[in-house]
């Protein structure tokens, strides 16, 4: 599976990436393309996206879906999507952003990602307080 | 609604006409596109770090050549990491995260509404979420060599 982060996700969370899922190819949106995209308006972004068949990860939860459900009334396909919420994975935890994102990799398997939209979950489940 | 006055302006021509082009384009009346311009204009001049952009969701503030709207900004600062720390982890000049945060004080309520709409995308996500994996209705006339059992 391939990957984009986008910009709200903390860029060490490719190589966190890379040790615990060699598997996946995880690019950091301010390196992809040599960081063209890191300006890029949303539907830019999806589209450059789904010419390589790569999942977006994005934090942008005030108006991606907003593009998504405009994308999904004109039978648009991208290559999918998995939002996170700061809530409930830090984006500035690389280890935490990776876990979550092997997990839902695991999940997922080798299916089509065409179309797919996932959210992020804690890896481990979240301690109460003490 | 917010209150509003009336106030008669005089513009060149070719401003005139640039803005009704404008508005013909975007779906708007001439005077709302003319007051929104004015509005975004004096913004700009009070917060030359905030870009206003056109997106799926309406017009939002960003930080000026990011991808950072201000409204996530301010709900990563000072709540989930420092202003330093915020500014060292995502390459950003601190006082530009400052302008963000200034914004976002002077224009409480643009802030609320946009939580709030990310809010209701977050549900709309998770519903999706939901109907994706919940587990096929099963025709209870095609379940063979199970019986049913008495309510």
């Amino acid at each position: 599976m391939k990957l984009l982060l986008d910009v709200h996700i903390a860029k060490a969370s490719v190589s966190a990436l890379k040790k615990m899922a060699p598997h996946l190819q995880a690019e950091h949106i301010s390196l992809w393309r040599g960081g063209s995209l890191l300006q890029a308006e949303d539907a830019e972004i999806l589209a450059a996206c789904h010419t390589e068949k790569r999942v977006l990860v994005t934090y942008d939860l005030a108006t991606i879906p907003d593009l998504l459900r405009r994308w999904m009334q004109e039978d648009r396909p991208h290559s999918g999507l998995l939002f996170a919420d700061k809530n409930t994975v830090r984006p500035d935890a690389p280890g935490e952003v990776a876990a979550a994102i092997t997990l839902l990799a695991v999940e997922i398997g080798p299916a089509d990602t065409t179309n797919l939209v996932r959210f992020l979950r804690p890896a481990s489940p979240a301690k109460a307080p003490d | 609604m917010s209150e509003t006055a009336v106030m008669t302006l005089r513009l060149p021509k070719a401003v005139k006409r640039d803005v009704e082009r404008l508005a013909a384009r975007t779906g708007h009346k001439p005077a709302q596109l003319g007051a929104r311009l004015i509005e975004e204009g004096l913004r700009r001049r009070d917060f030359p770090q905030i870009e206003l952009r056109e997106t799926a969701a309406g017009r939002v503030a960003y930080l000026a050549g990011t991808r950072f709207t201000v409204c996530w900004i301010a709900g990563m600062v000072p709540g989930q990491l420092a202003l330093e720390a915020f500014a060292q982890e995502y390459d950003l000049i601190p006082d530009r995260v400052r302008a963000a945060l200034a914004y976002a004080q002077t224009f409480p309520d643009e802030m609320r509404s946009e939580r709030e709409h990310a809010e209701g995308n977050w549900r709309w996500i998770d519903a999706l979420n939901s109907a994706a994996h919940r587990p096929p209705a099963v025709d209870p006339g095609k379940r063979k060599g199970k019986r049913m059992l008495p309510a």
